[in-house]
Formats: structure tokens, C-alpha cells, sequence
């Protein structure tokens, strides 16, 4: 017992410094950001433009329900900061907020165009330094400033940055797009011979306002509305489309994900746009689900529309008397979706020259979007790190200067299509008056 | 005889098992792919296996001086004074290596975690607790790290299969490209953390059947290779060779990219978990040859007295030893290897030639005299 009373002080000191945490933030001193949009104005002092989004507390305390209401606004609020770094435009920032800027939650980082002109270096070296921010946040590039996408009004979700999210993962399964997670963009941009890229979030006006080509894109809209209609297995094109159209109170602007930045080294070289994004994706293997519509051999004028479900790429790389050359292989797969003409397309000739119609397709896209990336010089396939495990030694020889001699490279594109499965029809409905 | 307790093979195994990874995990993959970039899993691979080589001398010391440790084996073979030397430069050794352990311990935490907590903070604490473990003696150490052995090696899995989605096998092609002299330069690290088997030899003595100790040895060689081949290759796989080496500790921000559907995320505790647990083990490990050590080369009868003032010794020089994280990770690519090597390797060979030599020596006497 006399050794226990001679310990107890002993025991019992801990206590006084254990019982709190040394430097604690309650959750409600914290200023939880959900996304951050950077924008870089060149040729002045104080170039960075940060806006957090951060989430209103009390759009959060008020239950979702009061939040989804629409009476209390948007669930959060902008802060802006502009400063010389991010890192000062950040702290600016905190100058405006009464809390504690916290960005562990942080999900999307929104680049500015000129940002991404600037260069990536300057974002990605903030992301993995700060102790808060993830690797896995998404990155994506804005035309023009990044900040007003967070500035604009949620549709279904409950926040902008929701709303982008969910784009952002709605993409991977429609291929319009394809996202990026911060480590990814640093895997590429520290690879040899390959280039990154992200996905361009847009801010157009909406469709009814663009009149001159309203009408056209509205059809197109409505078949590519129709064609995912089916894939969902119950329902027929015309009902989507007649939904998409009957869309209450339309709003001024239109938030769409849709096409790639392409980066040479770490700074912007231009976009692709969605096709050749597709073309893009095709040759990366990454394709997922994609309407393609070829016209129809048999009925000219009349359309096939035909849903990728998967792709398997091969690059090889050729390398002949010192002449660095390509040959891709492409597979492609893909289910018959709908089509406009009367015939029975399910006959093995048929579908063997729809075959053939879906690889041409398939090829042109393809070509668009090479043409497009060796017009910019930007490597994001990776063509360079193929070649540098397929055969190091000419790869190392060229060294530096593999940007301008992937520009004139040669590339052989060899697609074959199989069209698998014609969906519920085996043939269509002949319309009997 | 200063330590009374007696650990099965198993349990020595394991804890070799945790002496070589736990530190090693952390720091590891970032060095030696700065070395070997796309080939850093063949240097870790290798490296590692190097350990072999130390197990297999301080084994054969052993054989040759059964139930004696190191120290006290170094009396035996170099002479009263000259072996003095060598086995206080051994506690010496041990001691310093404790305190770069405790420092990356300290420092990792204030990195990732705790950015506002003072270094010493973690570093106390430590050996504090480190300091009890070796009061305990080789047998609580050996009994705790039994239920941290499960803690370690099952976090990592579990870290590994869920990174598993964003794997690239791209990364590590070509193989080789640059010849073997980067695998060769990454491969010194390794090398040096496999190296700290050298703490078998003071445990052997200490096993129930110290014939074992070899096999014991040799698994936990082994379990090595595969856990930080495995951890290394995973890193590179999701970072790419040059991304990893310019980060400080890779497995933690490799840990952060994990996000399977949104729910399993965040397994930075995990890390967390096993490094202070492993780290624990480690430094009790090298706190506990350090004291018995000194104890041996002084004749003491006891050790335990020692144990509060060598950790003083710990705790002074994991602060000052090195400025900050850039010195420590210089010391550990550049300088640490080679230090290393003198212990673990030229040291116990220096013993073993000098045992053979008078063991044969001795032999011809012994034949002399009969004949």
C-alpha cells in the first residue's frame, strides 16, 4: 500500500495534461471547403484568384431536407482571395471567414484556364504539401475563369460542388469525359513520354438561347437522350427525349462536363473536344459506354445507333531503320441500340458490315483526336512511355525531344468491331397499316 | 547473468520480423527509388535478402560461443580490452540507431499528423515507453510484440489489396534499362535495414533452443523481403518511380489515395497504427541490447539500473542529432548504409576470421600437446 500512495501523485499528474486535447478545433470553429477554384490573371502582381466553396453551417444544421428547400439558399458560401501564391490567396481568403479553413473534405480543385496555362507544377506542389489536402481530390480544367462554375446554381444536388461530382462520376460510365485524381496527373506528368489530362467543365448558355443551332443540337441531343433511354432497358427513345424537353423554367446557364484539356509537360495546350475526347479514350483502352451512330448501309440517310460496352487497345511500338513508327489495335464491342431503317439488320452478313461501318467509325474518331493531339504536341496516350518500355534504347535516343518528334509520328490505326447483341429485338416491329 | 527470461524462437523471429520492416516501411520506398527509380522493388528485393549473409555470421559466432551474446563473445575472441572496445562501440552503435529510430518516429508524426506539436513530445514518449519495455526485460517485448506482429501485418495488407484498384504495372517497365549499377545503389538501404538483424546476436543466447535461431532468423529475413518488396511495389505501382522518390514518406500519402466508393477511405489511422506500434517494438528492441550491453561489457549483474539513464542518452540525442528531416534523411541515404555496414557486416566478421584463426591455432596446440 505505502508504494501505491507513493505512485498515485504520479498516476494522477498525467491526468491534468491528458484530459484535452493540446490544440483542439471544435467542429464548429471549422470552415469545411468542399471545392476550391483557382484562377490565375497574368501580368499582374497579385495573380492567384482563390474561391473556396465552403459549406454553410447552417444549410447543414438545419437538416437536409431545409437545405434542399431552396429557401435558405445555396448550402455554400464563396470566399475569395487573391495574393501573389495560392498559398497567400488562401490565407487571404481566411481573412474573410470567421472559421478555420479546413480542406481535408475537399473533393474538386477547379483550374482556371490561364492556370493551367501557367502551369501545373504550382498546383499540384500545394496539393501534396498541405497537410490537409488529399491525392485523390479531382482536378479539372475551366475555359476561362474557374470561379464562376462555383458561383452558379445546383440542379439535382444538394451544392455546386455536388452537382460537379456527380457529373464527374456520372462520366466514367458515358465516356464523355474522363477524370483525373491528382496523384494520377502527377503519375503522368512524372512519367517519360507521357502528358497529363483532365476533364473541361464548361459554362455554356442554354440550349434555347444558342437559336441558330438550337434546333440541330436539340435533335442530336435527343437521340443520344433516346439511346441511353434503351440501354436502361425500359424505356423508348421518344419518352427521354420527351422528358429532357419538357424541363420546367429553364435556367440562364448550362454546366456541362464534356472533352479533355490536353497538357504538354505541366502547362495547357489546348482542348479536345467531345469526339475527340472519344478518340482520345479509345486509343487510351478506357473506353466504357458510348453511343456511336453510323448510317445505315442498306437504307442511305437512315441511322444505327450502336452502344459501345468495352474496348481492349494494343500499342506496339515500331521502330525501323531509326523511323519511330505506331501500329494500334483497336477492339472494339458494342450492343445494336436502335436504328431508324426497316430492314433486319440481324443477319450475320448484315452485322458483319455493320461490323466494318462501326470500325470506320471507330478509326475516324480515332484519327481526329491524334490529329488534334500531335496539331497541340501533347502526348496524353503516353505514346513515349510505350515506346520506352517497348524499346528503351530508341526511346532514350531521342531523349528531350520527344514532344516535336511525336507531332510528326507515324501512326497505323487498325480497329475491328463486334457487334454482339441487337438488344430486346431480334428484328425490328414491322408496321403493318 | 542479467536477463533471467527465455523467448521461443517464434518469438525472436517476429521480433526481427519487426525490427527490419517497421521502420524501414516508411522511409524506405521514397530513398530507394530516388536510387533505382523503375527497379527500386529488385533493390529492396535484393538489398534485403543481403541480410542473409550477417545472419549467417553472428549464427556461426553463436555455434561457436553457445549461451555467450555478443558482447560478451567479443571479450572471448579479442581479449579482455581489445573485445571491451569493440562490444562498447557495439552499445554504442545501438544506442545511435535507436535514437535515428526515435527520430523518424518524431519526425513522421509532426509531418503527417501533428503539425504543431513539439518533436520532443513524440520522441519522450517513446522512449519512455520503450524505456518500461526494457525494464520488463526480453520477455514482455517479445510477448507484446506478439499481438502488435498481427496489428502491423495485417494493416499493411489491408492497405495493399484496397490500393489495388489504381495499380499501374506500367510503372515498373522497362525493367533494368539503366544496367545494374542504379538497382545496386538503391539496394544499400535495404541492405542496411536488413542489416539490423545484428540484434539476433544479442538475443540469441535468450531462446529456449538457441540452435534455432538461424531458422528464426531466416523467416523473419524472409517475411521481410516479402512485406517490403510487397509495400514498395505497391507505392510505385500507384505513384510512379519519380513521383515516390521525391516524396518524404511515401506509404502515407499512398494510403490517402485509397477511396473504395467513397466508404472505405481515409485509412490514415492505420498507418498511424503500425507505425507507432512497429516503431515501439523496434526501439525497445535496440534500447534492450543497448542496456544489456553496457550491463555485459561492465560486468554488472543487473541492467535494469541502466535503463532510465541510457534513455536519457536517447532522448537527447534524437533531438539533436539532426537539425531536421532533410539531415536525417540525407544521413539515412548517404551515410547511414555504410555506418551500418561496419556493424553489421565488418565487425562480426572481423570476430568470426579472429575465432576461426585461434580456434585453429588452438587445434594445433591441442595437437602439439597430445602428439
Amino acid at each position: 500500500m505505502g508504494r501505491l500512495r507513493f505512485l498515485l501523485p504520479f498516476l494522477l499528474f498525467p491526468l491534468l495534461l491528458l484530459s484535452g486535447c493540446w490544440s483542439r478545433v471544435e467542429i464548429n470553429k471549422l470552415a469545411i471547403v468542399k471545392a476550391i477554384a483557382i484562377d490565375y490573371l497574368p501580368g499582374r502582381r497579385a495573380p492567384y484568384i482563390v474561391t473556396l466553396a465552403v459549406i454553410r453551417p447552417a444549410a447543414v444544421a438545419g437538416g437536409g431536407d431545409a437545405a434542399a428547400g431552396g429557401e435558405g439558399g445555396s448550402p455554400t458560401r464563396l470566399f475569395t482571395g487573391v495574393g501573389a501564391t495560392i498559398d497567400l490567396a488562401l490565407a487571404r481568403a481566411g481573412f474573410n471567414i470567421s472559421r478555420r479553413i479546413f480542406l481535408s473534405h475537399n473533393e474538386v480543385v477547379l483550374l482556371g484556364e490561364e492556370t493551367a496555362r501557367h502551369g501545373l507544377h504550382h498546383i499540384t506542389d500545394f496539393i501534396i504539401r498541405n497537410p490537409e489536402m488529399r491525392l485523390t481530390n479531382l482536378l479539372l480544367v475551366v475555359p476561362g475563369m474557374a470561379h464562376e462554375i462555383l458561383a452558379q446554381g445546383e440542379r439535382l444536388e444538394a451544392g455546386i460542388t455536388d452537382e460537379i461530382i456527380g457529373l464527374l462520376e456520372q462520366s466514367r460510365e458515358t465516356s464523355e469525359a474522363h477524370p483525373q485524381e491528382t496523384f494520377l496527373v502527377l503519375r503522368r506528368l512524372s512519367t517519360p513520354g507521357f502528358d497529363p489530362h483532365m476533364p473541361v467543365l464548361k459554362l455554356g448558355p442554354h440550349l434555347s438561347r444558342v437559336i441558330p443551332e438550337f434546333e440541330r443540337e436539340k435533335r442530336e441531343l435527343q437521340e443520344r437522350a433516346g439511346g441511353s433511354g434503351q440501354e436502361g432497358k425500359n424505356g423508348g427513345g421518344g419518352q427521354g427525349g420527351g422528358e429532357s424537353g419538357s424541363a420546367e423554367a429553364a435556367p440562364q446557364t448550362e454546366l456541362t462536363l464534356a472533352g479533355t484539356a490536353a497538357f504538354c509537360g505541366d502547362r495547357l495546350a489546348g482542348y479536345l473536344n467531345e469526339i475527340e475526347t472519344r478518340g482520345f479514350l479509345w486509343l487510351a483502352g478506357e473506353m466504357r459506354a458510348a453511343i456511336i451512330t453510323i448510317s445505315d448501309p442498306q437504307a442511305p440517310g437512315e441511322k444505327i445507333n450502336i452502344l459501345i460496352t468495352g474496348n481492349i487497345t494494343k500499342i506496339k511500338p515500331m521502330v525501323k531503320e531509326g523511323r519511330i513508327s505506331f501500329r494500334v489495335e483497336i477492339a472494339a464491342e458494342g450492343d445494336l441500340a436502335s436504328q431508324g431503317s426497316h430492314t433486319n439488320l440481324a443477319t450475320p452478313e448484315k452485322i458483319s458490315g455493320l461490323n466494318s461501318a462501326l470500325a470506320g467509325a471507330v478509326k475516324a474518331e480515332t484519327k481526329k483526336a491524334l490529329a488534334k493531339m500531335q496539331e497541340l504536341g501533347t502526348d496524353i496516350v503516353g505514346f513515349g512511355a510505350i515506346l520506352n518500355r517497348g524499346n528503351h534504347k530508341a526511346f532514350k535516343a531521342i531523349g528531350d525531344r520527344w514532344p516535336e518528334v511525336f507531332r510528326e509520328i507515324k501512326v497505323d490505326i487498325h480497329v475491328t468491331a463486334n457487334i454482339r447483341r441487337t438488344g430486346q429485338l431480334s428484328r425490328p416491329v414491322r408496321i403493318i397499316r | 547473468m542479467p536477463e533471467k527470461g527465455k523467448i521461443s524462437p517464434r518469438q525472436a523471429g517476429e521480433l526481427m520480423f519487426i525490427t527490419t520492416t517497421s521502420a524501414a516501411i516508411l522511409l524506405m520506398p521514397a530513398i530507394t527509388a530516388e536510387a533505382a527509380g523503375r527497379d527500386a522493388w529488385l533493390s529492396v528485393m535484393a538489398g534485403t535478402m543481403s541480410g542473409f549473409v550477417p545472419l549467417a555470421i553472428i549464427t556461426w559466432l553463436s555455434s561457436r560461443h553457445p549461451g555467450r551474446t555478443l558482447f560478451q563473445y567479443c571479450e572471448d575472441i579479442l581479449g579482455r580490452i581489445p573485445g571491451k572496445a569493440v562490444a562498447l562501440s557495439f552499445v554504442w552503435f545501438f544506442l545511435h540507431v535507436n535514437a535515428i529510430i526515435v527520430r523518424q518516429f518524431g519526425d513522421f508524426l509532426a509531418t503527417a499528423f501533428l503539425p504543431e506539436t513539439p518533436l520532443s513530445v513524440f520522441n519522450f514518449s517513446l522512449v519512455l515507453l520503450a524505456a518500461l519495455a526494457t525494464h520488463y526485460g526480453l520477455e514482455t517485448i517479445a510477448r507484446a510484440n506478439e499481438f502488435i506482429i498481427l496489428l502491423v501485418v495485417s494493416s499493411l495488407l489491408t492497405i495493399v489489396t484496397l490500393s489495388v484498384v489504381h495499380w499501374d504495372p506500367r510503372t515498373f517497365f522497362p525493367i533494368m534499362a539503366e544496367g545494374a549499377g542504379p538497382v545496386f545503389r538503391g539496394a544499400l538501404l535495404p541492405a542496411y535495414f536488413s542489416g539490423q538483424i545484428i540484434t539476433l546476436a544479442v538475443i540469441l543466447p535468450y531462446l529456449t533452443r538457441p540452435g534455432q535461431g538461424v531458422f528464426s532468423g531466416a523467416a523473419a529475413l524472409l517475411g521481410t523481403v516479402i512485406i517490403l518488396t510487397t509495400g514498395v511495389i505497391a507505392v510505385q505501382a500507384v505513384f510512379g518511380p519519380e513521383f515516390t522518390a521525391a516524396m518524404r514518406f511515401p506509404i502515407h500519402l499512398f494510403v490517402r489515395t485509397i477511396n473504395i466508393g467513397d466508404v472505405l477511405t481515409r485509412f490514415e489511422p492505420l498507418v498511424m497504427v503500425t507505425w507507432v506500434a512497429g516503431v515501439f517494438v523496434k526501439a525497445s528492441v535496440f534500447y534492450y541490447c543497448a542496456a544489456l550491453g553496457l550491463a555485459q561489457v561492465f560486468g554488472l549483474g543487473e541492467y535494469r539500473p541502466l535503463v532510465l539513464s541510457l534513455g536519457v542518452i536517447i532522448a537527447a540525442f534524437s533531438i539533436t542529432l539532426f537539425a531536421d528531416v532533410t539531415e536525417l534523411t540525407f544521413f539515412l541515404a548517404r551515410v547511414g548504409p555504410f555506418y551500418g555496414y561496419l556493424y553489421s557486416l565488418g565487425l562480426p566478421l572481423l570476430l568470426l576470421a579472429v575465432s576461426l584463426i585461434r580456434g585453429l591455432l588452438a587445434g594445433r596446440q591441442e595437437e602439439k600437446q597430445d602428439g
